[in-house]
């Protein structure tokens, strides 16, 4: 049986002027700036969290450590 | 050793993959996934877009209606599909994964749009009584082109999505059920509107065949 919708995608195919490395680019563009900024939350964060617990008065991860570390001091 | 994937007879260097013409032919959209989320090289993903950006983008358009629309939604598409590859169960064939995912965004840019939304999805019983005989599928797939494009782009964008669905991308019932998100019997409904407005259009537009 004839499919005149698939007529028309190949017709409306032909008719739009397109350039797909526009398209791949920007995807790429936009995976990479997503990447880019995911990141450095990732290398960021816990130091701003850590920064946050400070101010709020807590004691960060990495003080506690300096802490832990300091307990035992090696008296020799 | 190096690392190799065997798929189908392709051996595939995991460390240094150079595709070949050929080679990337000869491989499935599943194979090609597969291989890109094993070893997350662009180029295995490049082969999706050769194959598949002319068509996502010419549904938008389609759709859309607007050519720089179209293209940020193509754009988008693309970047959603990237971002859930891992998501893709591989139960349906990967163009209905990715053309399902280009309908429910066009549909939800012309919902933002406001712009001729008609009855996307619900509403059906928002339909007064209509006595229109059964149209067959042979009647609608054997419409004149130029007609055929007319009339789609007069009737609302639900309704030629739905009929995109059925007759373009020859999607099932079952299938544009999960595309929609709505019940089977919802999905016939749905159809058997836009067909009657289709219909309905074409003899508007059409009178002396009417």
């Amino acid at each position: 049986m004839r499919n005149s919708f698939k007529e028309l995608e190949e017709l409306e195919m032909q008719d739009v002027s397109m350039d797909t490395a526009k398209i791949k680019n920007g995807a790429n563009s936009d995976i990479g700036i997503m990447r880019y900024v995911t990141s450095v939350v990732e290398m960021y964060f816990p130091k701003i969290l850590d920064l946050f617990i400070s101010l709020a008065g807590g004691s960060s991860d990495s003080t506690d450590n300096m802490r832990k570390q300091n307990k035992y001091p090696d008296l020799n | 050793m190096t690392p190799q994937i065997i798929e189908n007879g392709l051996f595939i260097n995991l460390l240094n993959p150079v595709i070949s013409g050929a080679a990337s032919k000869a491989m499935t959209d599943e194979e090609v996934i597969e291989v890109y989320l094993a070893t997350q090289n662009a180029n295995y993903f490049n082969i999706l877009y050769e194959r598949y950006t002319a068509k996502v983008f010419g549904k938008c358009y389609s759709l859309l209606k607007n050519e720089a629309q179209a293209q940020d939604a193509a754009q988008e598409i693309f970047v959603k599909v990237l971002l859930s590859l891992s998501k893709f169960s591989g139960k349906s064939k990967f163009s209905t994964w990715l053309y399902s995912i280009t309908y429910n965004f066009c549909i939800d840019v012309i919902r933002k749009n406001k712009k001729n939304i008609g009855v996307l999805v619900d509403d059906i019983n928002a339909y007064g009584e209509v006595i229109i005989d059964e149209i067959e599928d042979s009647e609608l797939m054997e419409t004149n082109v130029i007609r055929l494009k007319a009339v789609l782009n007069k009737i609302p964008a639900g309704d030629k999505a739905i009929l995109l669905m059925k007759y373009q991308d020859e999607f099932s019932i079952k299938e544009i059920c999960g595309i929609l998100n709505k019940s089977e019997s919802a999905v016939k409904m749905k159809i058997k509107r836009a067909k009657e407005k289709f219909k309905k259009t074409y003899k508007e537009l059409y009178i002396d065949v009417a």
